[in-house]
């Protein structure tokens, strides 16, 4: 049903029925006056107006002008049908505002094929530019054998079409139509010809396209067998004489047919194209996307390209296949339980899932799972699709590695910007160093040095000028001049630096505390062993020193000077023997002393009391017995004798052998003085020791001492002392004597210096020889000392001759040497040697060669004789 | 084998340094006792490398690095230093100074020194 309202005004109501029959496919209002049609297009919706010109009440001209004024309605074609056919009322009927007219009597196919076009052009406005423009690109062939007809049509079709061709006749027309095959857009034909008529042309070539859009034009309406093609709709009536406005309406119709069909056409294009894209799309999908679908119960029911590939499975295999094919024995069961809480509840999942390729090998995917639903909104499975993350899982694997080994490693390892901060990733190490919470951030050379202000500002010199240099090698440079130790929270940490790229830095930090303590204990243990040997070299001599010291510490001397001689000595004697605390005990105590010797009210024997020299003392005998055993010290077959006790046996012998001319007392007496001998060597060999450890520490370069004289060689045993008193003159020689290398070197010597020391026994007498060519004795100096230190007046100095002046050496409280050392320059060494030596009756002679050397000769009698020299 | 000016006030110092480096197969082709002596005898010399103290009476080791380097710009200076003057190679490092060997004198240490310069 054909949903137009048409509307037909006719007074003579046979003629209605008639009209109402032909437009059975629309609904007709029918009304047989005019005023009556004017309300009906104000009440019903009209969209045709077929008006008989001829009415009694209104004239159908008035009908259709009121029509055309009221808003209502003037938008409502108005068709005439009217008998009145002649120029005027055409005219007239145009003028009103007519679309059209159809002349009485009726022709049905007329009417009909009047009211499509009127109904169809209704809502188009032909525009007439567009059309011309349109039909440029279209190729016309025209067929009539009337050349006024031809001529008429082509003179209103002068500015359409790109190229119109005219055919004679209907054969001519299909002849030209086969010839230029596909070339015609449209045909527009007359259809009375006497050589074919148009209607068979156009049967013809509707043979050849079926498509082909063709207007007939006839001056009768009524032509046999037009309806079979104009039930094609793709061809079209024109009455003629061709009328210009009408002509174009149909050309118009046909462009919009023609322009439809290339939309179709382009839109056809349009969605193969898409089609195309989204094959690729899904083709590209598959290859490169890990997908999978599942129905309810997680069988799989489709898998990707890309999922075959990742699993090792084909698809084949796959479908119907449980999804847990792939699962790894790796991934805990509760991992998937929360995923399908999850996916139940119509949420997406996703996390990271570890799969089991068919090969028993494994991969990383992340992974996105959400259920799926039919048209109907019923969920029917699960969509899942994944990402191969194995490399990246790798990777994060390898950094777990790293950092558990770096945390591991016991070092601290961390790196900081050009802004100094510490950066994110360091060793936990650095916290345990550092001791604190985090250090992301935080100024690494406050961390590292705190308030040691050298080495931070060392630090930031040496960052500033690398952040500010160009070469390589210049920044390692830098670099290697930083701290590379320094104390950090109580630990000893050792600092590696490294350049980074893009200028950051890198530090490894070692704790080498206990590196440091054990390197300290070792220290300590070897000055122990040197002790250890040194007393176990000489055990007797030890036993003797020890007695003789704690006999000493029971019994301090109560002259001030003497103590302190005595002490000097036995420090000398255990640096000897490397002991390890008395040396510092007796040095310390010296100190003390000598501080107080010019405080009025000083009490000497009380510091001597308070002093820690017994347990110094005691804790080298620990030590000692420690490793050589508890029982070191206890003498077995020996008994200590006192030399004051053989003495008195001596006299009392010599008494008795004054009164009693025994023999034997004689025999006694000489194995008495047996007992009281001691050989030279032991009482010297411990000097070569003692002169290399000296020359070390002092950095002398010193040959080694030697010993040099017959080792059978005796001397009693009181003059033991004066032996022992000997170390301060090789310390002198060692500090004062030899030269440092440089003086040597400029002064020509040999650059090593020389010490010697000869002995032997001579008519009777003891003689020991010490030199070092050294610089010798500055007598200049040593008067200098003695005048400042009072020793002597400066009237005395005058009369001294050079050898005289030398003796001043052997003066208490002085030394050449200003200052005070562990060794010699207290000033009363020298002076003890003297001391010792007049106990012996000895003498000394000193040969000075300045710039050369010093030579010290003692000549000790072994006999006494009654009249003591000097 | 590399041709030397040793420069060091030390006289001890020169004698070990040069000892060391002829132990390490190179040629001592001179010495000086201060900056300014250096200075001369570079040019006369044209060594291919020096070993400068940095403390010296007369002219500073860092002054004598800048005055050689100021007039030949390829000239090789290892500075000689001890502890406690890291700020002053810096400086001579800022200067232009190859490299620096710390006091006390080890033949390993200065072989690492020269090799890294001269890329053995």
């Amino acid at each position: 049903m054909n949903n137009k309202t048409i509307l037909a005004v006719d007074d003579n109501s046979l003629n209605l029925d008639i009209l109402v029959d032909i437009l059975y496919d629309y609904d007709v209002i029918a009304t047989t006056s005019g005023i009556e049609a004017l309300e009906i297009v104000n009440q019903e919706k009209i969209d045709l107006i077929l008006l008989d010109i001829m009415m009694p009440d209104i004239d159908g001209y008035e009908v259709c002008k009121k029509i055309k004024e009221n808003p209502h309605a003037h938008n409502i074609p108005v068709l005439f049908i009217t008998a009145k056919t002649d120029k005027e009322s055409i005219d007239r009927a145009y003028t009103v505002g007519g679309a059209d007219y159809v002349a009485k009597p009726f022709n049905p196919l007329e009417i009909i094929s009047r009211v499509k076009t009127q109904l169809s052009a209704r809502e188009e406005v032909i525009d007439l530019k567009y059309l011309v423009e349109k039909t440029r690109e279209l190729n016309l062939l025209l067929v009539d054998e009337v050349a006024e007809s031809r001529e008429n049509t082509i003179n209103m079709l002068s500015k359409f079409f790109n190229t119109i061709d005219v055919a004679m006749s209907g054969s001519d027309g299909l002849e030209k139509y086969k010839k230029n095959n596909k070339k015609y857009d449209i045909v527009l034909t007359d259809i009375q010809m006497a050589k074919m008529n148009g209607l068979s042309m156009s049967k013809e070539i509707l043979k050849i396209n079926n498509s082909q859009h063709i207007i007939v034009s006839s001056a009768t309406n009524q032509i046999l067998g037009i309806e079979e093609i104009l039930n094609m709709g793709i061809s079209y009536f024109l009455k003629k004489p061709i009328h210009f406005h009408s002509l174009t309406k149909v050309l118009n119709k046909i462009m919009c047919k023609i322009i439809e069909k290339n939309y179709e056409y382009n839109k056809y294009n349009e969605i193969q194209k898409l089609n195309n894209e989204l094959d690729a799309l899904v083709d590209s999908f598959d290859t490169y996307v890990i997908a999978s679908r599942t129905d309810l119960k997680g069988k799989i029911t489709y898998a990707s390209k890309a999922y075959e590939i990742i699993s090792g499975y084909t698809e084949e295999y796959l479908l119907g296949k449980p999804h847990n094919i792939v699962r790894h024995p790796d991934m805990p069961r509760s991992a998937f339980k929360e995923m399908w809480n999850t996916i139940k509840e119509g949420k997406l999942w996703k996390g990271d899932v570890k799969n089991l390729r068919e090969d028993g090998s494994f991969y990383w995917v992340k992974a996105y799972v959400a259920p799926y639903f039919d048209k109907n909104n019923k969920h029917i499975g699960y969509n899942s699709i994944r990402i191969d993350i194995t490399a990246q899982k790798e990777v994060e694997k390898l950094n777990t590695d790293v950092t558990n080994l770096l945390d591991n490693a016991g070092q601290g390892f961390l790196s900081f910007n050009n802004n100094l901060q510490v950066m994110e990733g360091y060793s936990k190490e650095c916290l345990h160093i550092f001791a604190v919470e985090t250090i992301v951030n935080l100024d690494i050379a406050e961390l590292l040095f705190g308030n040691n202000f050298t080495y931070k500002d060392l630090f930031m010199e040496g960052m500033s000028r690398i952040l500010n240099c160009e070469d390589e090698m210049s920044k390692e440079l830098f670099l290697s001049l930083l701290p590379v130790e320094h104390s950090i929270q109580n630990k000893n940490i050792k600092i590696i630096y490294k350049l980074l790229e893009g200028n950051k830095f890198m530090l490894i930090l070692t704790d080498i505390t206990a590196t440091k303590k054990l390197e300290s204990k070792i220290k300590e243990q070897s000055k122990i062993q040197s002790m250890i040997v040194g007393v176990a070299s000489n055990r007797n001599d030890f036993v003797d020193l020890k007695n003789d010291f704690e006999y000493f510490m029971a019994h301090p001397s109560d002259d001030i000077t003497t103590l302190l001689r005595e002490l000097h000595t036995y420090k000398g004697v255990f640096a000897q023997k490397e002991m390890v605390n008395i040396v510092g005990a007796i040095h310390h105590l010296e100190t003390d002393m000598n501080e107080d010797f010019n405080n009025p009210n000083h009490d000497i024997q009380k510091i001597f009391e308070d002093s820690k020299l017994e347990s110094a003392f005691k804790e080298d005998l620990q030590l000692i017995e420690n490793i050589l055993g508890k029982d070191y010290f206890i003498t077995d077959n020996t008994i200590q004798v006192k030399i004051e006790s053989i003495e008195k046996i001596e006299k009392q012998i010599l008494d008795l052998s004054k009164n009693n001319e025994m023999v034997e007392l004689d025999e006694v007496a000489s194995s008495l003085e047996k007992l009281k001998e001691i050989p030279i060597y032991t009482m010297l060999n411990n000097y070569p020791l003692a002169v290399k450890k000296l020359a070390t520490n002092l950095e002398k370069y010193i040959n080694p001492l030697e010993i040099i004289g017959d080792r059978r060689l005796t001397i009693p045993l009181k003059m033991k002392p004066f032996c022992q008193s000997l170390i301060h003159l090789f310390n002198n020689c060692v500090e004062h004597g030899i030269e440092d290398i440089e003086t040597r070197m400029e002064n020509q010597k040999n650059e090593i210096g020389e010490i010697t020391c000869h002995y032997t026994i001579e008519n009777r007498n003891f003689c020991i020889t010490i030199s070092d060519d050294g610089g010798g004795i500055d007598t200049n100096k040593l008067v200098e000392n003695a005048l400042k230190n009072g020793i002597c007046m400066e009237q005395e100095i005058v009369n001294m001759d050079e050898n005289k002046k030398l003796f001043l050496i052997f003066a208490d409280s002085l030394s050449t040497k200003n200052n005070i050392s562990l060794t010699s320059g207290r000033g009363v060494g020298m002076s003890s040697i003297k001391q010792e030596l007049d106990k012996c009756n000895g003498k000394i002679n000193i040969q000075n060669k300045q710039g050369f050397g010093v030579k010290f000769t003692f000549i000790l009698p072994l006999i006494d004789t009654k009249d003591k020299q000097c | 084998m590399l041709t030397v000016l040793v420069v060091d006030d030390s006289l001890v110092i020169r004698k070990i340094l040069s000892e060391l480096l002829e132990k390490l197969g190179h040629k001592v082709v001179g010495k000086a006792k201060n900056g300014r002596e250096s200075v001369d005898l570079y040019e006369k010399l044209k060594p291919d490398f020096v070993t400068m103290d940095i403390t010296m009476p007369i002219m500073s080791g860092i002054k004598a690095l800048t005055a050689i380097r100021g007039k030949y710009q390829d000239a090789v200076v290892i500075m000689v230093t001890s502890h406690g003057e890291e700020k002053l190679v810096m400086d001579a490092i800022s200067y232009g100074a190859k490299g620096f060997i710390l006091k006390p004198l080890e033949e390993e240490r200065i072989k690492n020194v020269i090799d890294k310069i001269f890329k053995k």
